[in-house]
């Protein structure tokens, strides 16, 4: 039996002006999976990954084709908002970065925009549940008014997870998310990872491929700006179909 | 895979397990070559060195498990490096089974040197041993090639050899039987024999069971058709 | 293992002690030349402060001569009614009653100032003087004699050389014996508008006219350049149009302020006939004049707001109107106060399109709104530097201390406000 996909993307190419940086893609990400995508620096990993909310739509000469959908919607199509796709596809960043507000607001403002909470009482709620999902309630439960600038960079990071739960998105979208982070504040996320599953998709971009094999379920493999291939994790990294993963993973290329 | 890793000393590592797998399987081919001229010709002074020699093939097989360990440890290899990685474990200890079975046929030979010249020295049945493990000489040296060339086509024609050994371990079986049964006298040699050549038979199974992981090696799955068991020698009945 | 080195080039580092010296050296060199500038500039300050100060700090006392008053009750009951102008001199004379030509009359009354009636009427008014009789009053002494005072006139020069007759020194010094000349605070100074008399010129009307003008200014420029940066940074498409403004918008920053003169005057005044040298004609061309500063200053701060902010803003699904205002423009608010606080400084200071839209008018009256008619600090130091009397001298220079002193208050408020807003990140 195949699942619906929860988004899937069909023969999606990028160029920004002009100058082709991704080709024909095709892809489906099931509900709770939490797929890698890896590749050696520009195949166009993180290109694809901005398609998914519609990031690339900022960046002037930036020109998306082909089809992304989400849940049956194309989001690309002209009746759809960018903004209402954002809000139900989050995003975290390479590098931590909160805003310079208190932790409170941090995780509230995006409720707030969103009208999501009637009452302080229930804004409160949210930012505890928030914290308390990404593994942070603890370590700030007492420090709510201070910046979010002031915390360590695993800390930062997971508020920034936090906040990108808070608007309840039903995909999270993170690139290389730990890259900035020593091991034991990746080791955290990590973790964490593994209980949001449970609740969202993840589509995480990763350079190193121990973390792909540690967290994601699926992985798929770029090069050059087109996908190579794309299965279960265990097979990628056991029996690859293409010769070119396989040279990536075992370290022949890249 | 022809192209190199970016770090070179992983390759390295890979080249020097390789290089003792091989060393190994030299070692073991040489032994049993050993061990059956020894018992083909009577000679208790070479049984003897076999016996000893044995001692680096076990060591060989400790530097062997020790290597894996580290890059284990160090390279976190994946894909066909980790295949090959596993493989190396799997065969080092199949190629450490079968020189303990060198061992053995030695420690028969010097056991027979109790039992004087009998009649049967340098007929029939020893001749068929000689040949049954000419074949498996053969195809352990096709198996160190298959692995070394990682060529997974040698590898299954190395399994498939190990049907005539068995067929040849089925005959003898039944003509020793029949020896000890003609003559009480015969027994001693006779059951030595047996064992010389249930060892011989074993070997060939050890070195298909390495062919079979060098498939795995080379395609991540073992091979689909199962082994063809021709020894029915445990249901032979006389 | 990397390959050797050419033996041609295989030399290390160079540490030889005379290649360290002469490093050394020259760093040396540099720092000694800048705290030469930097001391060449203070004293230079020093020496322009000290002058300005020197010039202009005997401005702040005015000299005041005491005079009895001798008033009769029924003028005491009625006061607006009272000839206070006859009082005044009738108790003048009282104190000289040798005194008896015309023309000695004159040169007596020419001791005080011209309109010290009003100024004893004031007294009487404001202490609610119940009755009649003899009271001292001290008024203001006429500009020469404030001068003769402050030790700027030369006794020893002859007569016909001196704005001061002997007869007019002789009751100076008689006045003066009797303890009835002193220097008071020149509250006037701070409370009057212009006037022709030294005496009774003031700047508050200036200063007002200032407060009122910048403040048109501010609330044109700030709202719209800051507008205007924003839409340019963030909304405008970037193309040959975007292109073209920017490269114009920079040119305007440097275009010489009597242009922007000329400007105001033939637009704002003849064509949507704005009350000439009113403080909302003149703020609306300061206003044009500062709008080039402000966008450039806004759109750089606006430039140096990382990033990742707005990725962050935009990735919650915000709009980018929100991510705006809810993220970028809070932090790039001190960058644009700073440019504000520049275009207002700037504005504060010029005189040149303020002339051409003719705020240079001599104005008695401190301002009251927007559409009265008014004048500038500026242009009232422009004034009183060109006016012949000895007086304006020093407060031309106490105008000037007063000017500085604004921008400096002005300068504080704006950093304060901007230590208020800034944020780390």
């Amino acid at each position: 039996m195949t699942a619906k996909p929860k988004m899937s993307a069909k023969n999606v190419g990028v160029s920004y002006n002009g100058k082709v940086a991704l080709s024909e893609v095709s892809i489906d990400f099931l509900e709770h999976d939490v797929i890698s995508l890896i590749g050696p620096s520009g195949c166009g990993k993180s290109t694809f990954l901005r398609c998914l909310n519609r990031m690339n739509d900022t960046i002037d000469g930036c020109v998306v084709s082909g089809e992304i959908q989400l849940d049956n919607y194309n989001i690309y199509s002209s009746e759809i908002d960018p903004v209402e796709v954002r809000a139900r596809v989050g995003m975290v960043f390479q590098k931590p970065n909160p805003f310079p507000k208190s932790i409170y607001d941090n995780i509230c403002y995006g409720p707030r925009i969103h009208g999501m909470a009637n009452s302080r009482d229930e804004l409160d709620e949210i930012v505890e549940w928030s914290l308390t999902s990404a593994g942070l309630w603890e370590e700030v439960k007492d420090r709510l008014n201070e910046p979010g600038t002031g915390l360590s960079g695993g800390q930062q990071q997971r508020l920034c997870i936090a906040r990108s739960i808070a608007i309840h998105p039903e995909v999270i979208l993170m690139d290389e998310p730990c890259s900035a982070l020593d091991p034991i504040a990746t080791a955290k996320i990590e973790e964490l990872l593994g209980q949001l599953r449970s609740k969202f998709t993840i589509i995480i971009v990763t350079h190193s491929m121990q973390q792909a094999a540690r967290i994601s379920n699926r992985t798929a493999f770029f090069h050059l700006g087109e996908l190579i291939e794309e299965g279960k994790t265990d097979d990628i990294f056991t029996v690859p179909k293409d010769e070119r993963t396989q040279s990536y993973i075992t370290g022949r290329i890249g | 895979m022809d192209n190199e890793h970016i770090v070179t000393a992983f390759d390295d590592d890979l080249n020097n397990l390789q290089n003792k797998i091989v060393e190994m399987g030299g070692l073991v081919e040489k032994q049993l070559l050993d061990s059956i001229d020894a018992l083909l010709k009577f000679d208790l002074a070479a049984a003897k060195e076999v016996v000893l020699h044995d001692n680096h093939i076990d060591n060989l097989e400790l530097e062997i498990d020790e290597a894996i360990v580290r890059l284990l440890a160090l390279r976190s290899p994946v894909a066909a490096d980790l295949r090959s990685i596993i493989s190396c474990t799997k065969i080092s200890c199949n190629l450490e089974r079968i020189g303990d079975y060198s061992k053995n046929i030695s420690k028969r030979t010097l056991a027979l040197s109790d039992t004087g010249n009998l009649p049967l020295m340098g007929s029939g049945p020893l001749k068929t041993v000689s040949k049954m493990a000419e074949i498996v000489q053969s195809m352990i040296k096709n198996v160190l090639d298959a692995y070394i060339e990682k060529d997974a086509t040698k590898a299954d024609d190395v399994r498939a050899k190990d049907e005539d050994v068995d067929h040849i371990h089925s005959g003898l079986y039944r003509e020793l039987l029949t020896y000890m049964l003609e003559d009480p006298k015969n027994i001693t040699l006779c059951t030595h024999l047996l064992f010389v050549s249930k060892n011989v038979e074993r070997m060939g199974d050890h070195v298909t069971s390495i062919a079979e992981h060098v498939h795995f090696m080379v395609h991540g799955k073992i091979p689909e058709e199962s082994r063809i068991k021709r020894d029915n020698s445990s249901s032979a009945y006389v | 293992m990397i390959n050797p080195m050419p033996k041609s080039i295989d030399r290390g580092p160079n540490l030889s002690a005379e290649r360290f010296v002469k490093r050394y050296r020259s760093e040396k060199c540099f720092k000694y030349l800048g705290l030469f500038a930097i001391g060449i500039a203070l004293s230079m300050l020093i020496v322009l402060t000290s002058s300005i100060i020197f010039k202009g700090h005997s401005a702040f006392w005015q000299t005041h001569i005491a005079i009895d008053v001798q008033i009769t009750s029924e003028d005491v009951a009625s006061i607006s009614n009272a000839n206070f102008r006859g009082i005044t001199r009738t108790s003048i004379r009282s104190e000289f009653p040798e005194v008896k030509s015309r023309r000695d009359k004159k040169q007596l009354y020419k001791l005080f100032s011209n309109g010290i009636s009003f100024e004893i009427k004031e007294y009487f008014f404001k202490n609610k003087i119940q009755s009649g009789g003899i009271y001292r009053v001290w008024v203001k002494a006429s500009a020469d004699i404030d001068m003769l005072r402050k030790g700027f006139i030369n006794r020893d020069l002859e007569e016909t050389n001196r704005r001061i007759s002997d007869k007019q020194l002789k009751w100076y010094d008689q006045l003066d014996q009797e303890g009835r000349i002193e220097k008071k605070f020149n509250v006037t100074f701070f409370t009057a508008a212009d006037s022709r008399e030294p005496e009774q010129a003031g700047i508050l009307g200036a200063l007002v006219g200032s407060i009122l003008t910048l403040f048109i200014t501010l609330i044109l420029s700030f709202p719209i350049g800051v507008g205007a940066a924003i839409y340019l940074e963030e909304f405008a498409k970037k193309n040959y149009w975007s292109d073209l403004i920017e490269v114009n918008i920079n040119n305007l920053a440097a275009v010489p302020s009597i242009v922007f003169g000329l400007l105001g005057l033939a637009v704002l005044l003849n064509w949507f006939g704005m009350p000439r040298s009113a403080p909302i004609a003149g703020g609306a061309v300061l206003a044009l004049m500062t709008l080039p500063t402000i966008i450039i200053s806004s759109r750089s701060a606006l430039k140096a707001v990382p990033p990742s902010i707005r990725e962050a803003a935009l990735g919650m699904g915000a709009s980018r109107l929100q991510t705006m205002l809810h993220h970028v423009v809070p932090l790039a608010m001190p960058g644009m106060l700073t440019g504000a606080i520049i275009g207002m400084a700037q504005a504060l200071g010029e005189t040149a399109p303020l002339l051409m839209m003719g705020m240079v008018a001599f104005i008695v009256d401190v301002p009251g709104n927007l559409t009265d008619a008014a004048t500038v600090l500026p242009v009232q130091i422009f004034l009183w530097a060109d006016a012949p009397e000895r007086a304006f001298v020093e407060r031309t220079s106490a105008a000037i201390m007063v000017l500085l002193l604004f921008l400096v208050t002005m300068n504080l408020v704006a950093i304060l406000l901007r230590k208020h807003f800034e944020r780390r990140w």
